[in-house]
């Protein structure tokens, strides 16, 4: 009887395993042949595409090599138009030339006749043909010179009373600085004896700074600190 | 009679094992050649589908690299016309 329950079971659980992995198996004959003539034509279909692909990428390579050597050509061309030696130093030299003289006229730094005739000469290069330095060359420096109004290199200057020579260094249509006072002692020294000493209706000459004086004089106002007050002072109404 | 019923219910479990075995071996599935065909097919598109992908991508660099040098080389005709212009108006 133990030996038939024993049979009876293992009989049951030998079939509930085959049925169940029956019903696991994968796919029936049926099914791979779907999945094979699938395979089979999306294989194909990209082999295809694969092959499109290919003939359109030389195609385009051939066509980046066309457009390439195209802009090469031009490129050159457009160098020898305006540097016939196509040497690209005599650009560079160019632009660099340019550049210095824009940064000259915008500072109003030399003497602007010579500056005037710099810009002629640049003018009168090819180079200044090319867009990069047309406009610039032939027309923004030109304005930028007749801008340039030069600044009378003196003032003058009547003294009245109550004047000295701190007080006029400090106008602001002067120097807007005192510590510049002895620009104007130098430029007058055939009038001025003792600094501390000047007189109503004397005129004075007033030469006007150098980008070093200004800054010297401008160090000083700056670094001045005027001594201090008695601590004890009382302050009074 | 003990011995005769054990012995008969051992015959009816091994036939039911044998008759079961028997029908799943004899089931209609693809053989293990014909699996490992497929394996490979699936392989092999994955591969193409791959290569297809990267050919469209270096198809799309060189599209964009003919429209960069078109550009440029647009850019280029256009000042060599304005410096002809400029050297015309330069001699005068």
């Amino acid at each position: 009887m133990k030996l038939n329950k024993i049979w009876f079971f293992s009989a049951v659980l030998f079939v509930a395993f085959t049925v169940s992995s029956f019903a696991q198996e994968e796919m029936t004959k049926e099914e791979w042949q779907n999945q094979i003539t699938k395979l089979s034509a999306q294989k194909e279909s990209l082999q295809k595409e694969k092959q499109v692909l290919s003939t359109e990428i030389s195609g385009l390579k051939t066509n980046l090599q066309n457009v390439n050597s195209a802009y090469i050509n031009c490129d050159d061309e457009l160098k020898k138009m305006v540097v016939p030696t196509k040497n690209s130093d005599d650009l560079d030299n160019y632009r660099k030339a340019v550049s210095e003289l824009v940064s000259k006229i915008r500072r109003k730094e030399g003497n602007k006749e010579e500056l005037k005739k710099e810009l002629e000469t640049l003018q009168a290069s090819k180079i200044s043909a090319s867009p990069e330095f047309y406009n610039q060359v032939n027309q923004q420096l030109p304005n930028l010179m007749d801008k340039w109004v030069e600044a009378p290199t003196e003032a003058s200057y009547t003294v009245v009373k109550g004047d000295c020579l701190w007080r006029i260094a400090k106008k602001k249509e002067f120097y807007g600085n005192g510590f510049a006072w002895p620009k104007i002692y130098q430029a007058n020294r055939d009038q001025i004896k003792n600094a501390n000493l000047i007189f109503p209706k004397q005129t004075f000459k007033i030469p006007n700074l150098t980008e070093e004086e200004k800054t010297k004089y401008e160090k000083l106002k700056l670094n001045y600190k005027p001594a201090p007050t008695p601590a004890a002072a009382p302050v009074t109404k | 009679m003990k011995l005769l019923k054990s012995l008969k219910s051992s015959f009816l479990g091994t036939a039911i094992i044998l008759l079961t075995a028997g029908f799943v071996g004899c089931s209609s599935g693809p053989s293990q050649e014909e699996l490992a065909q497929l394996d490979s097919l699936k392989k092999e598109v994955s591969s193409l589908q791959k290569e297809a992908t990267t050919l469209k991508d270096e198809r799309g660099s060189v599209e964009k690299q003919i429209a960069e040098k078109n550009k440029k080389l647009q850019e280029c005709e256009k000042q060599k016309q304005e410096t002809k212009a400029n050297l015309e108006k330069i001699s005068k």
